[in-house]
């Protein structure tokens, strides 16, 4: 069995996880970080990489180069230089791609990738103890592909050998449920998800239907410019406006001052993730004049406010891309550092009904944390194929095509609808359930879900099913206190393609095995006699 | 009971699945082998069952050890000095024994050591229950752990003798092998082969010389005594550890690099590349030197060739001087010669026998001393008429004024 660790290689922060007797770690570098910046600096001679070069950004921001995994193989004129302003500016490099000139030497992009994945290398070695013999990389799924091809190509320079490349969002999702495979006793429910990581640069989601272990992707949706930074770009500014009523000096034109500040901001919004309110001390930010104050959670949000709702439009325009109503999304997984911000889960929260489930750590105390959960996932897809050598799992990675239900299939008993495969479920297929019932016959049928809108008045009204009533009905329900709106995801009946007449009592049990050539093979089991059938 | 099919289910649609997960590799196993899914099911539920089954036998990598008598009747007071791994019955595994042996070794000896089990077979003495205790309670901690690995003998290689007539790689991998444990850094690159490259090499030395070992002395340390009473001497002895463990860890460090020194010094390789670097920096010199070596050789053609055509020069003259001087000495003889030729003319009637005269002493006159000896030659044995004619073209020639011969 090889050594395969998980990478997450972002623009922001990489992280690296390996997965150790069944237990999955998330590797820290020689300083002790998880979270490693992924950033490189230069003084002298030296190289400085992670948190160290980070620090560099406020006394050698000229020769401190991040946000570099997206300008891999990009042309000079085409790329945006918003996000590198506070350091080391690009330059045009002769063949037209992107360069950093770092005490006067020209050093080309892919330079600066091999030598983050050398300094990655080392970390993941010295922790391991072992070669890497491979890496499973996650790469966002609009990432094309000859910068992925360049890529793979600079990590294979560098001594790394990368055997897979998979979706950032696939491989947070996998990371996410196999942590309710592990605790709930591997319960593989449908479910459809929507999947969002916010970055500190750019923002991806998608919308994934998971079957029975397998993702299928509906949609999905990436923004360049939306991410953590922002964030801390309004703290910056709620900052220097407080230093300006302070001191009267303004530090904007300062580089120094603002790099410092924009550290703390950052600091700030990780402590807000955590606390109410978090202080801050700066030695010396411009003039020799410190600053020292605290911001309470509250303020921040509101300073922010334009940026969480940019969050919340860009989920809104996710599912309408995908058109899917929101109601349908069962869970909604958040990934990425940013996550971790409290606004962040409920702005996002906002969109969708009470049902669904918001997967964040101020809505689960036992989510994972939503940083690690693309390595995670890395870690998890590199010990599954560690077995396998780079020949199968080549062969495996190209298989991604197949035949999927058009229709949710499930059981209907007395008034009961279960469903029991889910629409985008693989074929073949089998799964059995239990299902408690008294009854004396029991249908197979497919299903469409519906959303069931039930209207509590102080006398009860009739249903209504259409989300359209629904929209109409909000208005009227905040006027009246008593009367309260109830969804409930209810499948109905639409089409049915089997009868099955046997006396049920308690319990029964309904095997559906679809076979490669579509049909469908039914065994239903109640009191210790079996009826079976196919269709 | 029955079953009534109504109506086929409806019509599938090709998607696209993302290759992530445990359920996808399932999925395309079955795909790349072509099984059906009851196969699968079949294959897996087998392989299940195989699993299960071979998880019992599976092999730990223990071997069954007895302690020896010795440490059966070691002092349980002095468990400090008996050998832990040997304790666990892990004698042959040491520093490399994972977790898990370790607490299957410790059930095992347990069950086997056991006072109630020992007393049952007529043995009542349980201090060698007191130290497998003890020494699960030491191996298990990392920390302490690693403490009894750094003072751990047994575990050592000693350093191969120096005349030893065995290969050189044969005798030093296990001494570094050895030494790694020790490393902070892993994994420790090895010693090579005869084959390994130069920077490969290079590599091993600079490890090995700036190696980090977490290896320490603690183990050795003297009991510090546990009364409150004496509170001086406590700290005495703390203070004395803390110098010997200082001591132990220098003499250490010296050790490790005497014996890379000595390492370095016999290795082949080093002496290989130490060659080939001299041939090398020989072979550039040669290099280098070459221009100036041409050039040198050039001047020296040109100068030698200057030399000869000096001395040509020089030999041509001493020629020409000899020829001047012999021609000098011949004068009087060839004048005389030339004179004696007047004779031929004194039968001509006068004044031209008197003008021929007078045009041969003109003529005598006129020529240097290299031509009145060639005309010397000349004249010898002419008759009056050949005579006239040479007379009269060397005259004209030297432009003399002749009277009679022209």
């Amino acid at each position: 069995m090889s050594t395969v660790i998980g990478l997450s290689f972002g623009n922001t922060t990489t992280s690296i996880a390996y997965t150790k007797e069944g237990v999955i770690e998330v590797i820290a570098n020689a300083d002790g970080d998880r979270d490693i910046p992924s950033m490189l600096a230069y003084a002298h001679e030296d190289e400085f990489h992670g948190i160290q070069a980070k620090q560099q950004m406020i006394r050698n921001a000229a020769n401190t180069i991040g946000y570099f995994r997206d300008l891999v193989s990009a042309k000079f004129s085409e790329i945006d230089h918003t996000k590198t302003r506070r350091l080391s500016k690009p330059v045009e490099t002769s063949d037209g791609a992107v360069g950093y000139e770092i005490n006067g030497e020209i050093k080309h992009i892919d330079q600066i990738i091999e030598r983050q994945f050398t300094r990655i290398h080392e970390a993941a070695r010295d922790y391991i103890g072992k070669e890497i013999d491979g890496v499973v990389l996650a790469l966002p799924s609009d990432f094309p592909e000859h910068k992925r091809a360049k890529l793979l190509s600079i990590a294979e320079k560098s001594g790394l050998k990368i055997v897979q490349v998979i979706g950032e969002l696939e491989s947070a999702l996998l990371a996410h449920i196999s942590r309710d495979n592990s605790r709930e006793n591997k319960d593989q429910a449908d479910k459809l998800f929507v999947v969002a990581d916010f970055g500190g640069t750019r923002s991806d989601a998608a919308v994934i239907s998971c079957n029975s272990g397998i993702f299928t992707v509906l949609s999905t949706l990436s923004d360049h410019s939306l991410g953590g930074r922002l964030l801390d770009e309004s703290i910056l500014t709620h900052l220097v406006k407080e230093f300006k009523e302070l001191h009267k000096v303004d530090p904007s034109s300062d580089h120094r001052a603002i790099a410092k500040l924009l550290l703390e901001a950052e600091t700030i919004r990780k402590t807000l993730s955590n606390s109410t309110s978090s202080q801050y001390g700066i030695d010396s930010v411009t003039q020799g004049l410190d600053f020292s104050g605290g911001i309470n959670r509250l303020k921040y949000e509101i300073t922010s406010r334009q940026v969480f709702t940019k969050f919340n439009a860009f989920i809104v325009s996710l599912l309408k891309k995908a058109e899917i109503d929101p109601f349908f999304i069962d869970e909604v997984l958040l990934v990425g550092g940013v996550s971790w911000t409290p606004k962040i889960a409920s702005t996002v929260g906002a969109v969708f009904d009470e049902r669904t489930v918001i997967v964040s750590p101020s809505t689960d105390s036992k989510a994972i944390p939503p940083n690690e959960l693309v390595a995670r996932g890395c870690a998890i897809q590199g010990s599954i194929i560690s077995n396998l050598d780079l020949e199968e799992v080549d062969q495996v990675d190209r298989l991604t095509s197949a035949e999927q239900l058009s229709k949710t299939i499930g059981v209907v008993v007395g008034d009961k609808s279960i469903p029991v495969l889910g629409k985008y479920t693989l074929i073949p297929t089998k799964k059995t359930v239990e299902i408690e019932a008294t009854a004396d016959s029991l249908k197979i049928a497919e299903f469409e879900p519906k959303m069931e809108i039930t209207i509590h008045k102080p006398e009860p009204k009739t249903e209504e099913e259409k989300k359209q009533a629904a929209e109409e009905d909000s208005d009227y329900d905040s006027e009246d206190d008593d009367e309260w709106e109830e969804k409930n995801l209810r499948f109905e009946a639409e089409k049915t393609l089997a009868e099955v007449a046997i006396p049920i009592k308690n319990t029964v049990k309904v095997t559906l095995y679809i076979t490669s050539n579509k049909t469908l093979q039914v065994s239903v089991t109640s009191n210790g006699q079996t009826v079976q059938g196919s269709v | 009971m029955s079953f009534k099919a109504v109506e086929k289910i409806s019509k599938t649609v090709g998607g696209k699945i993302e290759p992530v997960g445990p359920a996808f590799l399932a999925h395309a196993r079955r795909l790349v082998r072509n099984r059906t899914w009851s196969e699968q099911e079949t294959i897996d539920a087998e392989e299940k069952a195989r699993r299960a089954a071979g998880e019992v036998k599976e092999d730990d990598g223990l071997v069954d050890e007895d302690a020896d008598e010795e440490l059966l009747n070691h002092d349980p007071k002095d468990w400090k000095n008996a050998d832990q791994y040997a304790a666990l019955g892990l004698s042959n595994l040491r520093w490399k024994a994972t977790p898990e042996q370790i607490v299957k070794a410790h059930r095992r000896q347990v069950l086997k050591y056991h006072p109630d089990k020992q007393a049952a077979s007529g043995n009542s003495n349980d201090g060698f229950f007191k130290i497998i205790q003890k020494a699960f309670e030491v191996v298990s901690n990392p920390t302490t752990r690693r403490q009894w690995d750094s003072v751990d003998k047994k575990a050592n290689v000693s350093v191969p003798k120096k005349h030893a007539h065995t290969d050189f790689y044969h005798k030093w991998t296990p001494v570094f092998e050895s030494e790694a444990r020790f490393s902070v850094k892993q994994p420790v690159p090895g010693l090579g082969t005869a084959e390994s490259s130069k920077p490969e090499v290079d590599a091993f030395y600079s490890f090995w010389y700036a190696f980090d070992s977490w290896r320490s002395f603690e183990w050795l340390d003297e009991d510090v005594p546990d009364d409150s009473s004496n509170r001086d001497n406590k700290r005495y002895i703390e203070k004395k550890n803390k110098a010997a463990r200082v001591k132990h860890k220098k003499e250490d460090n010296a050790r490790l690099r005497k014996l890379v020194d000595t390492c370095l010094s016999e290795d082949p390789r080093i002496l290989a590349f130490k060659e080939a670097e001299k041939k090398a920096k020989e072979q550039r010199k040669w290099e280098r030197e070459a221009s100036t070596r041409e050039a040198a050789e050039k001047e020296k053609k040109a100068k030698e060739e200057a030399e000869k055509q000096a001395l040509e020069a020089a030999t041509a003259a001493a020629s020409a001087k000899k020829n001047k001087e012999q021609a000098k000495n011949a004068k009087k003889k060839n004048k005389r010669a030339i004179r004696g030729t007047a004779k031929e003319f004194e039968s001509l009637p006068s004044p031209d026998s008197a003008y021929a005269a007078a045009d041969i002493d003109a003529l005598i006159e006129s020529l240097d001393d290299l031509q009145l000896g060639e005309t010397a030659a000349k004249v010898a044995g002419l008759d009056a008429a050949a005579l006239t004619a040479l007379f009269t073209e060397t005259l004209s020639s030297k432009g003399v004024n002749a009277k009679y011969f022209k």
